[in-house]
């Protein structure tokens, strides 16, 4: 498999009034194409910060990011949200939905980002949402949806772009286990499917067995189990 | 371990990335040198095209402020553009380079243009389109008149730079808004109806505001029925209606006041350009005995549609008992039509005017009173008793009619005894002569006709057929203690109203033989009195006479110079109640601002997750910019409808004035499309301008602080 994601050094600190306290201490990671992993670690130790500075959605202090044999963080803005557009899908605890669209707005708003058609961009949502089962759910607005329903849109939205990367914070933090499970299944699925490569934050350490790699961040620094 | 509240260092891209992993097109530092080059270049351009262009266009035979505003026109267009462009090459909106090159450019000029003005530096003044210096100058103060135009050359720097940086910040023109209108749409909450509902309380806020009583315990008791979660929920989505409502109450001001402005304006101008012509040609010297062949060479330029000679004189008006200073015109009865309105004037029967033009030349058809005459002859008891007068003897012979006013006075319907029934008649002016009251006395001599303003006639207690005295101190013969003045009896003639007080108490009009006879002129004029098509062209026709004239000795001014004092403190004071009304507008702008700011707060996470999705700053930028200028429009096209049902409530309807103390019987308005749109450009520009601070805040946001937001 083609090497996807290439992590070096990577390195994180955050400063509280002038003390610098280091979250991620130098990491090194190398992710293939259409590989499924799972990072566990206790609250706080930085899974988070990982994700969004993997995400691009935060800055490491130290370290490359290399996508594709490209620095990230040596791109424009411009050029970063684009990046972030099309090749990262992200996937929050909180689903993060935006509470004024339907479903299918919500799950469009990539594509819309992207300057796509609108029918285009609908009809590529709607196809989403009816493969995470929400046909009947299309024009509900997220306040209208279960917890669950709500992560499969937010699944949904993420995958609207045919991402490389799907980055998923902890998906079924909010939801009853057997949501949860589901939700899980559902990523398993696609990755089976689509060939995204997914990294999935989780508490769940019986989830997190059933996914090849599984990374663990300790004091900054990941450790990994193959299974 | 939990994690602390992050104060992020300055990211360390320098040290670990490789040079061919950034990007070519890397965003530009804080200050550029190229892009400060570019700006400077941009505002000489700009300025030579407003020089160039006004004299260019002028070719065509435009009014030269017609030029001014086509070359103005072209000028902020190239200063827009290339601000536009300096802000695709900074990839930012350069607010630095703008103002450092505004700085440099505007200074210079400032004191350039203000010693070209005030005459100080006469060589300078060909680096100045002349029409800048001459509509400066109508300000009375061209500092004043040049720091607004420098300062407005700023805005359309900021206008120019922001709208660059929005449209091609990414670095291709993306005039796009599809993700953007869609989630700006959302964050207002507008839909259709709601819209149609603004527009339609819009329209009935009159109604609401009259019977405010009822609509204050309306919301009362709507705001008391209401669950404190609506209330909640209702205050929020009010928001953006109390900044429509702010635009649209300052606009609905602003065009209001400038229409009923305009309409001073214009019915100034119609009075003063109907008793005054639109240019006089004159000639240095006191010789111009040639006006006939000059007038028939004035005759044949382009655009002039009529030609007067005229002499003007300073003369004492006396009458049996009373006097008052007047500038005596002296006329062509023939021609004195196509240049002024005093024919139209004298027919104005309704405010008291009488009497014939024709009178002046054929002063034998003046109508005079005969003794123990009727009515007429009995207000003028009433008359001269009131003051202690003992005018009976002294108007036998000479016609005894009342003064205009006092015949107002006298008659029960208040509109002009003697005078409106003299212009009953069937012909307009032998009404006394039909009443058995008055009649032509073939006796009486045929003293020369004189045409005086009703007001003058009314300080002057007479009426038409009566004797007057002009007497001027310059003229007359030697007596034993030196000069004597000059005096001569003339008859009044006529009564003309004009509408302006000045000119109908201080003007009389005779025939000019009569006043090159009076004065000892010879068959010599002061000048030629002119009217022309276009009145805004008036200077480009009066350079054109002088060039058919060869200039000197002739000499021309238009009405605006002629009425400089007027028209400039006419413009000076719109001029001021714009700005002021402006700030109106400006504050409720600024409330626009208010509400964005609470939105990009309110809306950080979702600015956060709409970059997460790959929204680039310029996308977040256009939504808020897109928000300002929703609820900017809505305001400003509801602020013009009300405008325009306020100026047309008080045509149709009117505000009514004292046509004694300011000489209109209703509030003026002139309602028109040129000043509607220019308020609402800057209504929508300064709209535009509240929405940048609170976009750029919002757009500058890291996504990873947005999503940590509650």
């Amino acid at each position: 498999m083609a090497n996807l994601v290439q992590i070096a050094g990577l390195t994180k600190d955050y400063f509280l009034e002038h003390k610098r306290i280091p979250v991620l201490r130098g990491i090194t990671l190398s992710i293939e194409q259409g590989e499924m992993l799972s990072l566990v670690g206790p609250s706080g130790v930085g899974k988070s910060t990982f994700l969004q500075v993997l995400g691009t959605l935060d800055t490491p202090s130290a370290g490359t990011v290399m996508f594709e044999g490209v620095d990230v963080f040596g791109l424009t803005d411009n050029a970063l949200a684009d990046f972030r557009n099309k090749s990262i899908g992200f996937v929050f605890q909180s689903h993060y939905l935006l509470p004024e669209f339907t479903a299918v707005q919500n799950a469009m708003m990539p594509a819309l980002i992207h300057r796509m058609d609108p029918g285009e961009a609908e009809a590529r949502a709607t196809e989403l949402l009816r493969l995470v089962g929400l046909e009947s759910r299309l024009h509900h607005k997220p306040g209208e949806l279960s917890g669950g329903e709500q992560q499969r849109v937010a699944l949904a939205r993420a995958l609207c772009m045919h991402p490389k990367l799907l980055l998923a914070d902890e998906p079924t933090g909010n939801l009853d286990p057997e949501t949860g499970a589901g939700i899980h299944r559902l990523l398993d699925d696609l990755n089976q499917r689509l060939g995204i490569t997914c990294l999935v934050v989780t508490h769940n350490a019986e989830l997190a067995k059933n996914m090849r790699r599984q990374l663990r961040l300790r004091e900054g620094q990941l450790d990994e189990h193959l299974s | 371990m939990s994690e602390p509240n992050p104060t992020p260092p300055a990211p360390q891209r320098e040290t670990y990335l490789p040079a061919e992993a950034v990007s070519r097109d890397a965003p530009r530092r804080v200050f550029s040198g190229v892009v400060q080059l570019a700006v400077l270049v941009t505002l000489m351009l700009g300025y030579w095209v407003l020089l160039a262009g006004e004299a260019f266009v002028a070719r065509f035979g435009m009014a030269p402020e017609r030029a001014l505003g086509v070359a103005s026109v072209g000028a902020a267009i190239v200063v827009l553009a290339g601000s536009a462009l300096a802000a695709r090459w900074a990839r930012r909106i350069g607010l630095l380079e703008q103002t450092l090159g505004w700085l440099v450019v505007s200074s210079p000029l400032v004191v350039l243009l203000t010693l070209a003005a005030t005459g100080h530096a006469a060589g300078l003044a060909r680096f100045v389109p002349p029409d800048l210096l001459y509509l400066t100058s109508l300000l009375d103060n061209p500092l004043m008149g040049l720091l607004l135009a420098v300062h407005a050359v700023f805005l359309i720097q900021v206008l120019g730079a922001t709208v660059g940086y929005v449209a091609m910040g990414g670095g291709t023109l993306d005039l796009r808004f599809s993700f953007e209108a869609h989630v700006a749409r959302q964050h207002l909450r507008l839909s259709a109806r709601k819209v149609a509902g603004v527009f339609g309380l819009g329209v009935l806020s009159p109604a609401l505001l009259l019977l405010w009583p009822l609509t204050l315990v309306g919301l009362t008791l709507a705001y008391a029925v209401m669950t404190s979660q609506t209330r909640r929920r209702v205050l929020e989505q009010l928001m953006p209606y109390i900044a429509i409502l702010g635009v649209s109450i300052g606009v609905c001001a602003l065009v209001t006041v400038l229409s009923v402005m305009s309409g001073f304006e214009v019915d100034l101008k119609k009075k003063i350009l109907g008793t005054n012509a639109h240019a006089v040609v004159m000639k240095y010297g006191t010789d111009f005995s040639e006006y006939r062949d000059v007038a028939k060479k004035v005759r044949t330029v382009r655009g002039v549609t009529g030609v007067s000679p005229f002499i003007l004189n300073e003369v004492m008006l006396t009458s049996d008992q009373y006097l008052a200073g007047v500038l005596v015109k002296g006329v062509d009865p023939a021609t004195v039509g196509q240049v002024t309105d005093l024919p139209k004037d004298i027919a104005d029967a309704a405010h008291g005017a009488f009497g014939k033009l024709s009178w002046l030349s054929h002063p034998n058809e003046i109508p005079v009173v005969t003794p123990g005459g009727g009515p007429a002859k009995k207000v003028q008891d009433e008359i001269d008793n009131s003051v202690g007068g003992a005018g009976g003897p002294q108007h036998v012979g000479h016609g005894a009619a009342p003064d205009a006013g006092s015949a107002q006075r006298a008659a029960p319907d208040g509109a002009g005894g003697a005078t409106q029934r003299a212009a009953s008649a069937p012909d307009g002016a032998g009404g006394a002569t039909k009443m058995g009251t008055a009649a032509v006395d073939p006796s009486a001599p045929a003293l020369p006709g004189i045409v005086l303003g009703v007001e003058l006639a009314h300080t002057l207690h007479v009426y038409v057929g009566d004797r007057v005295n002009v007497v001027s101190p310059l003229g007359g013969e030697l007596g034993p203690q030196g000069p004597m003045p000059k005096s001569r009896p003339f008859r009044v003639a006529a009564l003309f109203y004009s509408g302006m007080y000045e000119y109908d108490s201080k003007f009389a009009y005779i025939s000019l033989h009569q006043a090159q006879k009076f004065f000892g002129l010879g068959d010599t004029v002061n000048g030629l009195e002119l009217r022309v098509d276009d009145i805004d062209n008036t200077r480009v026709i009066n350079r054109q006479i002088l060039q058919k004239l060869d200039g000197y000795p002739y000499r021309t001014k238009d009405w605006g110079e002629m009425n400089h004092n007027l028209f400039s403190a006419l413009r000076l004071e719109k001029l001021a109640m714009a700005i002021m009304l402006t700030f109106i507008v400006l504050v409720a702008c600024i409330n626009i601002l208010s509400t964005l700011v609470v939105f990009a707060l309110q809306k950080a996470k979702e600015v956060a997750i709409l970059k997460s999705m790959g929204a680039r700053d310029t996308g977040i930028m256009k939504i808020f910019v897109l928000e300002g200028l929703i609820i900017g429009s809505i305001g400003t096209v509801l602020g013009l409808i009300q405008g325009y049902g306020c100026c047309l409530f008080v045509q149709k309807f009117g505000i009514k004035m004292d046509p004694q103390v300011y000489y209109i019987s209703q509030l003026p308005v002139k309602i028109d499309p040129v000043q509607f749109t220019v308020v609402a450009v800057i209504a929508m520009v300064l709209s535009y301008l509240a929405t940048i601070f609170p976009a750029l805040n919002a757009s500058r946001l890291r996504p990873v602080e947005g999503l940590k937001t509650e």
